[in-house]
């Protein structure tokens, strides 16, 4: 398990994941800009769109483009704590994004006064992540990763178009709703992605 | 002890757009410990296919595999795994890891990972150098040196010789049989380069279109079977039952036969491991003999 996590580690380096770093940078730059002088999220919602797909096709196919997924079942862990490990990679990953929303929100924030409904959008746009990481980790496990990269992708496409079909409509109660949505599709997509994955034909 | 016993192993792959449907059929066979088992077998046989299902990389539908001692469904297995040295018949590093990258990737796997050993197969490869940039050869020996340097107990090896030249597929047998220097270690090898295996093994099993047709000993195998190179009226002098298989050709009859069956006077030489697939595979005779 700890040589797993220390091969996720080492797609962390800067020379590895330049591209990411740019993306999730630039995420909050326009958060903040969005925050600050526009009503307009679609450029923050384009960005984010374009962190989920490169996160689900990174951590999901990285392992299949390679054969790596095949070699690594032969090292002394189990498929679970090689799913385990996938999840965690993806939840380090996320944080990277949400800590680029948040903290450009609170930036925005400090600079022209708390906004509730920013601060619901934001929460929104941060569960639609989760959700469709968790549902693309599932097909992914069942199907393969190009699938569940597709299946990610498609989920926040059309989150997001919703999203901003509706801006700045929603009310407090449709944040809470999406955090608990986000919460349970992520916390049943461990134990069934594992139990798939345990099952799978690599 | 045996370090692999494979018990009536079935598995199925159905026909789909992509792919022809495949069987592999009740396969059984072991490994003793401190051998080298050879598999050889035409493309499509299922000897990656098998591989592949000892290694737990796919899933068997009926049957028992044990390697080492464990059974490769049970959750021990995930322990055993670190007694065993894995190569597998394709590329599967990321191009991007150099080999100091799967040093430190390794070293934090196996407990008794040794780097030394490591970077010695290694020979005068630039470990700086990313995966994607070596040449077949270098990509062939890096999984090689990561099998060999964990002490594994056993190594089992999808064609790690393929399109290497002689030169480096001599190094590779080199490394194989200095790993079986030691006591109780074991090999499976695959290979469509049966001089190599020749070379290498004590065992050798034979799989065709996913049946498993003989698994000998190579010694007592070459020893027991010849080629007679002779005319229709020779061979009709041998017994039918002995004899495994006939060509004809325009030049005469060639046929493999058991030594004991051919008598005085017939021209004979000595099979070898190619011989004695090839008229097992295609030299089919009604009534005559399976090894």
């Amino acid at each position: 398990m700890k040589g797993l996590l220390f091969c996720s580690a080492l797609s962390w380096r800067p020379k590895s994941a330049r591209l990411w770093y740019v993306l999730v940078i630039l995420l909050g730059l326009l958060n903040y800009a969005f925050g600050v002088f526009s009503d307009n999220g679609f450029a923050v919602a384009f960005i984010l769109f374009y962190c989920t797909a490169s996160l689900n096709g990174g951590v999901m196919m990285f392992g299949e483009r390679y054969n790596w997924n095949k070699y690594i079942v032969t090292l002394p862990v189990s498929r679970k704590q090689i799913i385990l490990c996938q999840h965690i990679e993806t939840a380090a990953y996320e944080l990277c994004i949400y800590m680029s929303l948040v903290l450009s929100s609170v930036a925005a924030m400090a600079w022209k006064g708390a906004d509730a409904a920013e601060i619901v959008y934001d929460v929104i746009l941060i569960s639609v992540i989760i959700i469709s990481i968790s549902v693309s980790h599932m097909v992914s496990a069942a199907f393969g990763g190009r699938i569940g990269q597709r299946c990610g992708v498609l989920i926040s496409v059309c989150a997001i178009v919703s999203i901003l079909q509706s801006i700045y409509d929603f009310p407090v109660e449709c944040a809470v709703c999406c955090i608990i949505a986000a919460v349970i599709i992520r916390a049943v997509s461990i134990p069934v992605s594992t139990k798939l994955y345990g099952k799978k034909d690599l | 002890m045996n370090a692999l016993e494979v018990k009536n192993i079935y598995k199925s792959y159905k026909k789909t757009k992509r792919a022809e449907g495949f069987e592999l059929k009740n396969i059984s066979f072991s490994l003793p410990s401190g051998c080298v088992m050879g598999l050889i077998g035409e493309n499509g046989a299922g000897k990656s296919t098998l591989i592949k299902l000892i290694c737990g990389i796919a899933r068997a539908d009926g049957g028992e595999i044990t390697v080492l001692g464990t059974e490769n469904t049970s959750r021990k297995f995930t322990f055993t795994k670190r007694d065993m040295g894995v190569v597998l018949d394709y590329p599967c590093f990321p191009t991007k890891f150099t080999a100091n990258d799967i040093n430190r990737i390794m070293r934090r796997a196996y407990t008794d990972w040794n780097e030394n050993i490591f970077f010695k197969c290694l020979g005068t490869i630039d470990t700086d150098l990313k995966y994607g940039s070596y040449s077949k050869g270098m990509k062939a020996l890096l999984p090689i040196a990561v099998a060999m340097s964990h002490n594994a107990k056993l190594l089992i090896m999808d064609e790690p010789t393929s399109g290497l030249d002689p030169i480096v597929r001599d190094e590779i047998l080199d490394m194989i049989n200095e790993f079986t220097r030691e006591e109780n270690r074991s090999v499976l090898i695959s290979s469509h380069i049966l001089s190599d295996l020749e070379k290498a093994c004590d065992y050798i099993a034979y799989i065709s279109r996913g049946e498993l047709k003989f698994c000998e000993e190579k010694d007592d195998m070459l020893d027991k079977l010849v080629i007679v190179k002779c005319g229709e009226d020779e061979l009709n002098v041998i017994d039918r039952r002995k004899v495994i298989g006939v060509r004809k050709s325009d030049f005469g009859i060639e046929a493999l036969a058991y030594r004991n069956a051919v008598t005085g006077g017939i021209h004979c030489e000595k099979a070898t491991i190619e011989d004695i697939m090839i008229y097992t595979a295609k030299g089919d005779l009604e009534g005559g003999a399976r090894i």
